[in-house]
């Protein structure tokens, strides 16, 4: 069994503290048992029981101080932010409808930093929103050693982690309500990889992305939303909250064994499968919805604040004509635009590829450019041994098993989620299943902006730096920029009908070598033998830097970060080091590809 | 792109149709699998389009069809498809022709000749 730091133990003995802020119990509710809920958090009378079913090697050495490391940073900002709140002059209500006039907008957008920075908002008050997405990287995943690694950051129950890497949440509230285009014939819009944030009923996907990890089991995991609302409710910027969204917003009658039943993950034995272990009235449920939701929206605020999503890119500054791009960098815009095709699917709002003898007059497009074309697509990744979630096979101290189907499993992105699938859904439109044959294996096309933010005092996602090890795509299989272009620009000419680890004597694993893709239906065509060059790839590497916010004025809390660089070694084989060989693999499970309509044609 | 440019190519479009220019290729042939690849006018239409090949070993009956999604370029004059075709028998001689579609299956109306190649 490992151990968690001291700062993590501290947190969790203020769930006792916790346990006497509850209210009156409703009436005719199901009474669960508090002491029995005491315990199922507490696992085997330990405050924490860790969750480490993995072999050797698949968590990083430095796990527990790397997750302290990143809780100290967030206390500090959300330190800050309270700061923030308490100079912030209150906006007047005024007009009608009635608007928060003056400082309403700051107000939300501060409400929504303050929510992302709380670590009180997960079971065992050890997770925030922010551990898994920090400011000087863009808000996607902090920790160097776990982007090297396990790929999936661990939830509140240390240390059982999820499947896919940290999305950025930049721009992310720039994404419309996910929908089937029938002249594109293509799903458009949504948040998250497999585009589950829908946006169907808060017509936001951004919004709606937000409530999904409060109640993963393999993220902040409460076991009922209405924890959400319980844990506000005590939180110290509670009448923040209220001033922005209504006095009387937690109006709710909790029972008085509320914080029992929310000190414990979702996903418990004890719960029985129910989504809502809190008993409450219609009402009080209702209400404490509405703060659900409301959490999301205050959450989209603050990703849609300039704090955020700040159009502050070198490029920027060179699309509004006061910034100059290197030669090599204005060559990469020039293979982005032409050669490589990348603003085929990451739109970039520009002119056409110049041809000879013809000037550029596009220096200005006419709306900022979001780099995405907010659709889906299979690029064709290899299967991530690495990824934690494979190993989670085994019950954990409350009963839950992470992944039952173990390297059975298949991440079938989009498709599994029109199905309902495992890990998924469920879906809130049944006309959209037909389609899941089509859309198996495709993920979203994110956003190519600030794909290489880091910290300042790590320059560059690039070895040998000092450089921030990041990882890229959904599995986290690629570990820098260069490698990402050169997948792009060779995964068929290099393809290997191996899987990773395995690839032949005299060949090197993204280099000339790349294992064959997880799934191989609906790959897409427009890469993978684009005919660069090793220069022009690099080239491209240079206008990819080009797109990281804070240089036409400073990114909020870039300055965080106070862990380590890396350094030495070679972008091309970043992180070969630690690649290691994919089990046989099963063939994929009933669960992933039995539910009908089934992948065809089939996955192995 | 200039307007004179957007009329020609709507006009070679509309008076031509989509038409080949370089290929249908084999980019790469292994024991069981294959990579078509072929370059036409831009097609227009739908973002997505579906390159197809239809394939089998008998050049008269052409039985078997792969088809693989790329994604148009709206800016570009040309647009490469690519096909992979998958369960190939080894050492065997394929014949095939390709066309492409848009993402409603509308056929872009590519002739294109007869081709073959062999597996390894």
């Amino acid at each position: 069994m490992r151990s968690i730091t001291a700062g993590v133990v501290v947190a969790l003995t203020g769930v006792g503290a916790a346990c006497a802020l509850s209210g009156k119990r409703g009436a005719a509710e199901r009474q669960p048992d508090a002491s029995a809920f005491v315990d199922a958090a507490a696992g085997a009378g330990d405050a924490q029981a860790i969750y480490d079913p993995y072999p050797p090697g698949i968590l990083p050495s430095d796990l527990d101080a790397e997750i302290g490391r990143v809780l100290r940073e967030i206390d500090s900002i959300e330190r800050q932010a309270i700061a923030e709140w308490h100079a912030l002059t209150p906006p007047t209500v005024a007009g009608n409808p009635p608007i928060a006039q003056g400082t309403g907008a700051a107000s939300i957008e501060l409400l929504g930093k303050l929510m992302n920075y709380d670590k009180s908002m997960s079971p065992r008050r050890n997770q925030a929103c922010a551990s898994c997405h920090m400011p000087y990287v863009a808000f996607s995943g902090p920790i160097p050693s776990v982007n090297l690694t396990m790929v999936a950051y661990s939830g509140t129950s240390y240390f059982r982690a999820g499947k896919r890497t940290a999305q950025r949440y930049t721009y992310s509230p720039f994404f419309p309500v996910l929908h089937y285009d029938e002249d594109q014939k293509a799903f458009i819009g949504g948040n998250f990889f497999d585009s589950r944030a829908t946006g169907y009923l808060l017509r936001n996907p951004d919004s709606e992305q937000a409530l999904h990890p409060p109640v993963d089991p393999e993220e902040m995991g409460f076991p009922d939303i209405a924890c959400v609302a319980y844990r506000l409710s005590h939180a110290e910027y509670r009448s923040l909250f209220e001033q922005v969204w209504g006095e009387g917003s937690f109006d709710i009658e909790f029972p008085t064994d509320t914080e029992s039943i929310c000190a414990t993950p979702g996903g418990a034995a004890i719960f029985g499968g129910s989504a809502t272990p809190i008993p409450l009235g219609p009402g009080d449920r209702t209400r404490a919805t509405v703060v659900f939701d409301r959490w999301g929206q205050s959450l989209d605020a603050f990703e849609q604040s300039a704090a955020v999503s700040s159009f502050s890119s070198k490029f920027d500054a060179f699309l509004a004509g006061k910034a100059r791009l290197s030669a090599d960098e204005a060559a990469g815009l020039k293979l982005f635009d032409g050669k490589a095709n990348c603003n085929s699917c990451h739109l970039d709002g520009r002119g056409t590829t110049l041809k000879t003898g013809q000037t550029d007059t596009s220096t200005k497009a006419g709306v900022q450019p979001l780099f995405t074309c907010f659709g889906s697509a299979n690029l064709g990744l290899p299967l991530n041994p690495r990824v934690a979630f494979y190993y989670e096979d085994k019950p954990d101290s409350v009963g839950q098993i992470g992944n039952p189907l173990g390297f059975a499993y298949r991440d079938l992105g989009l498709g599994t989620f029109l199905r309902n699938g495992l890990g998924a859904g469920p879906s809130p439109s049944a006309d959209w299943t037909q389609y899941a044959q089509a859309t198996d294996g495709q993920m979203q096309t994110t956003t190519a902006r600030n794909v290489a933010m880091t910290p300042p005092q790590c320059p560059t996602t690039e070895a040998p730096g000092p450089y921030f090890q990041k990882e890229f795509f959904h599995n986290g299989y690629i570990k820098s920029l260069k490698q990402l272009v050169h997948f792009y620009n060779t995964r068929d000419v290099y393809k290997y009908d191996v899987t990773s680890g395995h690839c032949p004597p005299g060949t090197t694993e993204k280099v000339d070598c790349w294992p064959k893709p997880e799934v191989p239906n609906n790959m897409d065509m427009t890469m993978g033998n684009l005919g660069l060059t090793d220069n022009e790839e690099d080239q491209l590497v240079a206008f990819l830097q080009t797109l990281t916010d804070g240089f036409t004025r400073p990114y909020v809390d870039a300055g965080t970060f106070t862990g380590q660089c890396m350094s030495g070694g070679s972008a091309k084989t970043q992180g070969n080091e630690l690649l290691i060989p994919t089990p046989p693999l099963p063939p994929c499970a009933p669960g992933v590809c039995g539910v009908a309509p089934v992948p065809s044609p089939a996955i192995p | 792109m200039s307007k004179m440019w957007i009329v020609a190519l709507t006009v070679a479009l509309t008076i031509g149709g989509v038409r080949i220019i370089e290929g249908p290729e084999i980019e790469r042939v292994d024991p069981d699998f294959a990579i078509v690849r072929w370059t036409s006018t831009n097609p227009g239409g739908s973002p997505v389009h579906q390159g197809v090949v239809h394939y089998g070993t008998d050049s008269e009956k052409l039985i078997q069809t792969a088809q693989s999604p790329v994604r148009l370029n709206p800016n570009h004059p040309s647009t490469v498809f690519r096909v992979r075709l998958n369960g190939l028998r080894p050492r065997t001689t394929y014949y095939y022709r390709v066309d492409s579609r848009d993402a409603a299956g509308k056929d872009d109306g590519l002739k294109s000749q007869l081709q073959h190649f062999t597996t390894r």
